[in-house]
This record gives C-alpha cells, structure tokens and sequence, in this order.
C-alpha cells in the first residue's frame, strides 16, 4: 500500500455519539432545592463537635486537593500525556532535532547509550518521508 | 457508397496524419538547474530540515549534495522511496552536525543543493519550508529560509 | 462558391494526397537496417585511427556519398572521430543520426579522402553541412598512432612487440578502485569507490564493465567532484539513460550504473574534463557464505571473457582493448593484451566483528590482518598485490560448537512491517550412514577459456574422484567445447579397467574451442536415468558464458530427481551460474582456485556426499505470520551447509521449529527466540531475494506478459535497489563543461589470472565476424 495515499480515519456512527453523549451540558437546579439543601448542610456542620471541626478543617483541604490532583494525574496521564515514541527531545513532534538528540546519544555515550547507528538512520529517513509531511500551504 | 468510402479515406488520411505528427514531434525539450537552500540565522545552526515544492509538478531530482559545511551527515537525507518517481512536486530534506557550536557556521548559510531536471519551456515555480531549525545542544531556532536557482539552458 | 461536386473532388484530392504524404513520409523516417560489419578476410580490426581524416576533395568539413555500386551498409554504433579541415582538429554538431555507408574500395576512398591510406576502408556519411560526421576507419595493422588523443573511443599505445619486455602501461581513465567492507556476523556492508581520471586533453566519458557479488543488493550511489558529493537517484532504467544522456549531450557531468546481469554491472562517467577526477561511490549489502565453519566474504575484481553462443540475446562480447566496435545486442568487455598493463589497482580493507571467536583466518591474497579481541579483525590488501585479475577472498574460521540456528528480525517501523533472516544449521549429531551407490557424470569444460592451467586443475579434480569411486558405483566422463563429447556410450562400472581407461581419457583433455554449456547440461541430464542410484553430476567448468538464464532455465526443466554439484574452476569465476546451477540442481558449489588442491576439494565433497542430507525441509512458524518467504522452495539441509530463509512478518516473532526427513527418519528441532537485529540491511537482502527469485521465475517462464518484470521493477524502486529494470543516476548540475561531449573511452581491464587472452579474447571476435 502506498503510505501517501492513505485516507484519514473516520469513525464508527456508534462511537461517535457515545462520546457524543458524553459531552452533556451541566444540569439546572431548582433554586429552592438549592436552597434547601445548602440549610440541611449548615445545620449539619454547626450540630459538630468544635474541635473536630477545626482538625478537618486544617488538614482535609490539602489533603483532599493533594488526592484529587494525584488522582487527575493518574487517569487523565493516557487521555492528556502520550509521548511519541520517536519525540526523543519532548517538543511534541518528531523532527531533525530528534534525530540530532538521539546522534548526540550515541556521541555521548557510543553503544552504552543504547542508541545505534541505524537507528539514528531509521529516525532521519522517517521524518523526511513525504507521507508524514504537511504540504506548503 | 461512394460518399461514404470518400469519407473513410479522409478520417483515415486525418488519422495518418496525426500519427505521424505525434511520432516525429520533437520530445518536449529539458534542461538541468540546481536549488540552493540557505538557512539564515544568527545562531549557529546543528540541524535543519527543509521541504521544496515546485507547484509545476514537473521537477525531476536527479542528484542532492549538502551545503557548505562538510561537518554535517553527507548527503543529506531524503526520501529515496518518493524520488524514484518519474517527476515530484515535493522534497523534504534534513541533516545535523554534531559539531560545537563554535564550529558551527551562523548567517546565511547554504545548507544543500539539488540538481534538478526541468521539462518544458516555462519557468519553474519553487516554494520552501523551514521544518525546523536547531542549535548544538538541540534547542529549537527561529531561522529563516531562501533559495536561489540558475537556469541555463 | 465551388458546387458540392466541385468541392467533394477537392475534399477526395486532399484526402488522397495528404494518405500518400503520410505514406512517404513514414517510409522516409524508418530506421535504417545495417548489416554487420565483417573484416576482409585475414585481415583484423586494427586499432581505431585517432589520426585525423581529411574532408572529401572540394567539399571541406562534409561527406560525399560514394557510389551505390561499391557501398556496403553496417550496422556498427560509430564512436565519434575526428575531420581535419585543414584549419585543425574539428568535430562536427550532432543533430540527426546519420546513415552510414562503407567503402571499400581504397582507391575511390582516396579520391574522396586524399590522406586515406591504402588497404583500410572508410565509414562515409551521408549527413548533410551542420550535422555531425562520424567516421571510423579501419587501417592496417602497422598504423602508428598517438597514444595521448582519445581517438575513436579507444586509447593506442605502442605496443612491445617482443614477449619478455614488461607490460607497456596504457593511458586508461580508472585510476583505482578502493573497496570497505563491514561485516557483521554474516552480513557485509561494502563501499567500492571508482576513481576516474582523464588522462588526456580532451573532455571524454569513461565506461567500465566490472562484476559485484551476484547476491549485492546495491542501493547507494554517489558521485564526487572535488570535496562535493551528489548523491544519485534510482530511476526505472529507461528513464535513467535518458536523463544520462540528456546531461551528457548538454554537456554536464553525470555518471550512470547499469546492471547488465545480477553480476555483471556497468558504470558510465560522462564529461571528465582534462586531468580532472570523478569519483563513484556504490554501496551494497551481501551475505558471506559459510560452511564447516568458515565464513567466505568474496569481492570479484574483472569480468571473465565469456563466450556467447549463436543466437544469444543479451551477450556479453569480450574484445581487444582496441576494438572499439559496438555488438549489435547485449555489451561488451574490452581486454588488454597480456603485454599490456593499466594503471588501475586496487585496495582493499574488511572490518570483521564476527560475534563469536575467531579461531582463524586465510586470504586468496595477501593480506595484513590485525585483531581487535577474538570476535573482531581488520585487514587490508597487503602492497604489491593490488592488480585487479583475481577474486579477493576472505575467509574466516569461528569456533564451530557456537554456531546455532538463529532467527534475526528488522522492524520498519514507519511501514509497520517486520523482516527476518533464519538461518538453519544441520543438528550436530548427524549420524554417518554408509554411502549409498550413485551414477557419477563428470561434465568439464574443455573450451578455449579452460586452457592451461583451469583445465590441468579440472583433470586433477576428476582423477580425485574416480580414486574414491566405489565398486557399486558407476560413472561417466564428458567434455564440451564447440560439441559434447563422452568417455563411454553410457556409465560403466567403476571396476579397475574402466577407471584406467577413464584416466586416460581425462589426460588428453584440453581446453579450446566454445562453451556450448547448453549441450553439456542436456548430455547430462538427457539419457535414461539408473533406477537404483542418484545421478550426481559433477560440473566443473569456469563459467565462462553469455547464455546463464538459458543454461539455468534447461536445468530447472530438465534436473527431476536427479543432484548438479558444480566446481567453480579458475581465479575469477562466474558466480552467478555456478551458484545458479547448485541451487537449480539441488546441490551444492564448490570453488576450485588455481593454488587450491584438487584432491583436498574432492575429498570434501565426497566426504559431503557419503553425509545425507535433511530432505523435504519444513519450517514451523508457530505464529509468526510469515509471508514472501524466500527461498520458496528449500532446498536440501546438507551437512556443513546452512539454509538461509528470509521473509516478512508481522506480529511478535515466537519460537521456530525447523523439521525434515533424514533418510527414513524424521527430523526436528528448534531455532530458539527472535532477536531483533536493528540492522535496516535485513530489508534490503529481502528484497534482492525477492527480485532474484522472480527473475528465477522469468527465466522458467519466459513472462510472456511482462508481470514479473514489473514486480520487479515495483520492488527495485520501492526498496531503491539496482536491478535489471532499475539503474542509479547522478548529474551535477551546477555548470556546463566546455566544449562538446566527450569521446567514450572503455576501460579495457585485464583477463582474470590463469585464463589465456588468445583462446578466449580473440576467439570471441571470430565469433562476431562468423555470424
């Protein structure tokens, strides 16, 4: 198959209006069911003991935002943070600069750097392929 | 019956006459110019790769051969798949250095050239693209692109 | 206003008029037909006369037709040459190709060439002022000539006349060749650079027919000018030449590579200016051969003079140095005489990392070798021995209890595709079974090119083996030259009497006349086959020949159950038939050099014999989803010998298994884990594997539909490949070169070691003239 005439991928009709139906917009509340839970949450919290209140107080925020970051991180590392496997330097894409960090590897450290010379080559002839490169506009 | 074999032998004649036009009509004629691809830069530049379109669709690579500075990988690279092509509209060319920066050469710079052979008597009509440019230790650059070609014919 | 009738008459007068003109003018521009040229009898082609011919009486810079009475056509491709009009050495501008006539009466010639000399003939034109004049012109053989003018495509020198003075060094463009290999357990990566010089003072373009390891898969090309390297593209063939051409006619510097056969290649270099150096870079990727241990990794250096049947399509015609006609088809290979030498050497230098120990190492020259650690060598071509007439081999020893199969893979990544190498070596413990009795046929080539000392060491071979035939044997002797001939009207016993007169019939063996190998291989294979023994037969021959796709194709059709073991025999052998025959026929080669011992070669394939072979070879895959797998067909497993299996896959590579018969028995065992080999060569030595195996297929079918030629050009250009569809080439575009295009100059290269000019350089030009 030749690489540059590839077609874009579309979508099966099904997945796309499950993640469709996942981009709900927020849910409207009754301002008097608001209001009447807002006053069942205050008479709960004034109904506790003093001091208990003061150490949740002190160490739930944190903690709490410590745990919910964390959390974020983990889930959302597949969905937000996917490294390329060939974006040695990080930028985001896969360039001549890739190409020069894995070569500067190699200099580096020779075959400890677990970089070979043909990978380096595989690396410089793939970016310059013309089935990943965008046209001039 | 007569009209009608008067009318077979002129499509006929016609047809015999075209043919042989086609087949004793001069090939269209072709000549060989070469791209220069400079990289202009106040920083010393490590590694660049650059993309040539010539919008005519009628450039026919026939050799590339690196810039100026012999500390880059020679020749550089390209895809070899894409030029054994009869013609191409489009190249994308790369290389690095891994020389020190103050090895390295700043300014405007020739980075490669391109032997090209060109059909027809129009003009070619080249545009380029800085990919991306970088320093030494790798970091990204701002640089700007220019070429410059020579037709002889 | 004309009436309808009027005008439908105009119309029908037209129409007739415009039909004839056509008619004409088709008539007018089809090619001219040339009849071979054919030389006087006793009279040879001389060297080509660089001395300039004046114009015809009154008619300065142009040709006059001679007479339709005494003219005669030839179809020879005419060099350029040189008109003298009076005012200097002028040539004329090309635009239309000219039709050639001959004269061959020196007296009307001289009176349109005044300085034409009595005794040659004269090509004449019949182009018109403006249009370029090409003449050749034959002289006699006395003819004194200037070695500094290109001339007709040919460099003259003055010649030795007496044997024992030493070679007169001829003015030739190929200055050197430098060969770098790398080799990586069995895989080589070879640079061979070929530095051009123009030693004259006249733009020329050089040409040179040399060999590469038939396997090469080349597919890297660079030309060097000065410090600037311009790296050449791979172009379908036809598109390659016009693009060469185009740059040559406009005058650029541009170089060509032309595959002729899988080992036969030719470099073109148009436009060298005076004292200027054009380098081509070729690189290519090639697996060693091993057996018992040893590794060969084997740099041919000339193309030996091969012999072209009548009828051949695509010969390769071996000429004097001097013989600056071109064939009809096919190409030709300039030789010098053995008084005459080149300035052309080589150099060599392998870097070896063989992975495991190395326990020893040999060369067919010699060599300095340094190691780095046992596993690692470099060695270089020793001073002194640097004459390109005989095949570099290196041939290196590891220790034998390390070697196992193994699968290699190569993942590209971008085309998401794997490839893989297996390489199966026999189980160890291969019992020793008693030999069982065979029909041994011994076929030698007794042709002109086999004279000396090829031919003493064919003899010696066969005398090795009839000394270790076998009471239950039975054999035969036959030789071919020009026709086949035979010891005994069919295998006799190898009782005590016939193996006497045998040896006789071997002594008076010698080497002269053709290579009709086609016969050969049909008197072998053609008579009625012994029911209870296998026919083995032995080929010994230096391959010498322009016809291998006919030759292989007989064999393919012909070989039914029956083995060819074939004996490379000389210095510079053609590699590419005799692996050929093995393959085709279910055997195996052997390389019978002229310092190497007959009897040791003998003994050791008789000791290959006498161990069978791993039969109807099977491979597991075990899901690997392995696809164009080559060889299609595997061959047998024989003792010593490993298989090599390449193919594609895709998915995770697991466990192998390899099974087969070995005798009765049933053998298998396992090839143990992938191990990805990072090497992007894997993908290249599939594909040179691939083309190979479709031209394999042409030659057994003819591709009356031309499909397998274009599988194979779609596999050459998507893997940048040469092959015989595909060619490399690089013009610098930079600056015209003054002047016109240059004279062609060929490199006229020496004959390999051991092989006689005179039975095989000058016989071929009988061959021409006879047809």
């Amino acid at each position: 198959m030749d690489p540059t005439t590839e077609q874009p991928e579309i979508l099966p009709a099904a997945m796309i209006s499950r993640l469709r139906a996942l981009d709900r917009a927020e849910p409207i509340v009754d301002p008097r069911t608001d209001r009447a839970v807002l006053e069942a949450a205050r008479a709960y919290f004034d109904g506790r003991p003093a001091a208990a209140r003061a150490r949740r107080s002190r160490w739930a925020v944190p903690l709490g935002a410590a745990a919910a970051v964390l959390l974020a991180a983990v889930l959302m590392r597949p969905l937000v943070f996917q490294p390329l496997a060939d974006d040695v330097d990080g930028s985001g894409s896969v360039d001549v600069l890739d190409v020069l960090a894995l070569a500067r590897m190699r200099a580096a450290a020779g075959d400890a750097s677990g970089v070979t010379e043909a990978r380096i080559e595989e690396l410089a002839y793939r970016i310059v392929a013309l089935d990943s490169a965008r046209r001039v506009p | 019956m007569k009209r009608a074999a008067r009318v077979w032998k002129t499509v006929l004649a016609v047809l015999c006459a075209a043919m042989v036009l086609s087949t004793t009509a001069q090939p269209e004629a072709s000549y060989f110019t070469t791209v220069d691809l400079f990289v202009v830069s106040g920083t010393p530049v490590a590694a660049w790769q650059v993309e040539l379109t010539e919008r005519r669709g009628a450039m026919q690579i026939v050799g590339i051969e690196r810039g100026d500075d012999s500390t880059f990988r020679d020749p550089p690279y390209y895809d070899r798949v894409a030029m054994t092509r009869s013609s191409t509209d489009r190249i994308m060319l790369a290389s690095f250095s891994l020389s020190d920066a103050a090895q390295l050469q700043s300014g405007r710079v020739r980075i490669a050239r391109v032997h090209v052979r060109m059909t027809g008597a129009a003009a070619p009509d080249y545009e380029a693209r800085l990919v991306a440019a970088g320093t030494a230790d790798g970091r990204p650059i701002d640089a700007q692109l220019s070429l410059e070609t020579q037709t002889e014919r | 206003m004309a009436t309808p009738n009027v005008a439908t008459k105009w119309i029908d007068r037209l129409a007739s008029a415009l039909l004839g003109a056509t008619i004409v003018l088709l008539g007018a521009c089809a090619s001219p037909s040339y009849e071979r040229y054919e030389p006087a009898a006793g009279q040879a082609p001389a060297p080509s006369e660089s001395q300039p011919l004046p114009p015809p009486a009154g008619q300065a810079g142009t040709a006059q037709a001679p007479s339709a009475a005494t003219a005669r056509t030839t179809e020879e491709i005419i060099v350029s040459g040189r008109i003298d009009r009076g005012d200097g050495l002028r040539r004329l501008q090309m635009s239309v190709a000219p039709i050639f006539t001959i004269q061959e009466d020196a007296a009307a010639a001289g009176a349109l060439f005044p300085g034409m000399r009595a005794g040659g003939s004269t090509l004449l034109s019949q182009a018109q002022p403006g249009e370029e004049l090409w003449v050749i012109q034959t002289a006699s053989a006395d003819t004194a000539a200037e070695d500094d003018e290109p001339g007709s495509g040919t460099m003259l020198a003055l010649v030795a006349r007496e044997p024992a003075a030493p070679p007169t060094e001829v003015p030739l463009p190929l200055r050197h060749t430098d060969v770098h290999a790398v080799v990586t357990g069995y895989i080589s990566a070879v640079d061979v650079t070929q530095q051009f010089e123009n030693p004259y003072d006249e733009k020329i373009e050089a040409v040179y027919m040399f060999p590469l390891p038939e396997k090469a898969a080349v597919n890297e090309f660079v030309m060097t000018i000065g410090e600037r390297k311009i790296r050449g593209i791979l172009r379908e063939k036809e598109e390659a030449q016009r693009i060469y051409e185009d740059a040559r006619a406009q005058g650029y510097r541009a170089s060509l590579l032309v595959q002729h056969r899988p080992n036969i290649f030719e470099q073109k270099v148009a436009n060298i200016e005076p004292g200027k150096r054009i380098d081509v870079n070729i690189r290519y990727f090639h697996t060693l051969a091993y057996e018992d241990g040893w590794y060969s990794f084997v740099f041919p250096t000339v193309v030996g003079p091969r012999y072209n049947p009548i009828g051949s399509q695509s010969p390769v015609v071996a000429l004097p140095r001097e013989d600056s006609r071109q064939p009809a088809a096919g190409t030709a290979v300039r030789y010098l005489r053995p008084t005459e030498r080149s300035a052309h050497d080589i150099g060599i230098s392998v870097d070896v990392d063989a992975g495991v120990e190395i326990e020893e190492l040999t060369a067919s020259h010699e060599i300095a070798a340094r190691r780095d650690g046992g596993s690692r060598a470099h060695v270089t071509l020793a001073g002194g021995n640097t004459i390109p007439n005989r095949d570099f081999i290196l041939r290196f020893r590891v220790a034998g209890e390390t070697i196992k199969s193994n699968l290699l893979t190569y993942t590209d990544e971008r085309a998401q595709q794997g490839y893989f190498t297996l390489v199966v070596y026999p189980p160890a413990a291969t019992t020793r079974l008693r030999r069982q009795p065979v029909e041994m046929v011994f076929v030698v080539d007794t042709s002109g090119s086999m004279s000396g000392q090829p031919i003493a060491q064919a003899r010696a071979a066969i005398h090795a083996a009839l000394n270790r035939l076998e009471r239950s044997d039975t054999f035969q002797v036959m030789n071919f030259s020009s026709d086949v001939h035979q010891f005994a009207s069919r295998p006799l016993p190898a009782t005590a009497e016939n193996l006497e007169r045998a040896r006789a019939y071997v002594d008076g063996l010698g080497g002269q006349g053709g290579t009709e190998m086609l016969s050969g291989i049909r008197a072998a294979l053609g008579f009625p086959r012994d029911a209870e023994r296998t026919r083995y037969v032995t080929f010994l021959t230096d391959g010498y020949i322009g016809n291998e796709a006919e030759i292989l194709g007989e064999v393919q059709r012909t070989i039914g159950d029956a083995r060819i073991f074939s004996f490379g025999v000389g210095n510079s052998v053609n590699r590419y038939l005799l692996d050929g025959l093995a393959t085709e026929g279910r055997g195996t080669v052997a390389y019978l050099g002229l310092e190497d011992s007959a009897a040791d070669v003998m003994a050791y394939y008789f000791e290959r014999i006498s161990r069978p072979a791993l039969t109807d070879v099977a491979i597991d895959w075990n899901g690997l989803a392995a696809t164009d797998v080559y060889p299609a067909r595997l061959p047998d497993l024989f003792p010593g010998r490993p298989i090599v299996v390449t193919g594609k896959f895709r998915g995770t590579p697991g466990d192998v298994g390899v099974r087969g018969r070995l005798g009765a028995n049933t053998v298998s065992f396992d090839v143990g884990a992938a191990r990805d080999s990072r090497q992007p060569a894997l993908r290249s030595l599939w594909a040179r594997l691939r083309i190979e195996d479709l031209a394999r297929r042409q030659t057994l079918t003819g591709d009356p539909n031309g499909a397998l030629a274009e599988s194979i050009r779609a596999t050459a250009l998507e893997h940048s490949l040469m092959s015989a569809y595909t060619s490399f080439v690089a013009v610098d575009a930079t600056e015209r070169t003054a002047g016109e295009h240059g004279t062609t100059v060929n490199q006229a290269v020496p004959v390999p070691a051991g092989v006689r000019y005179d039975t095989t350089v000058s016989g071929e030009r009988r061959t021409i003239a006879e047809r």
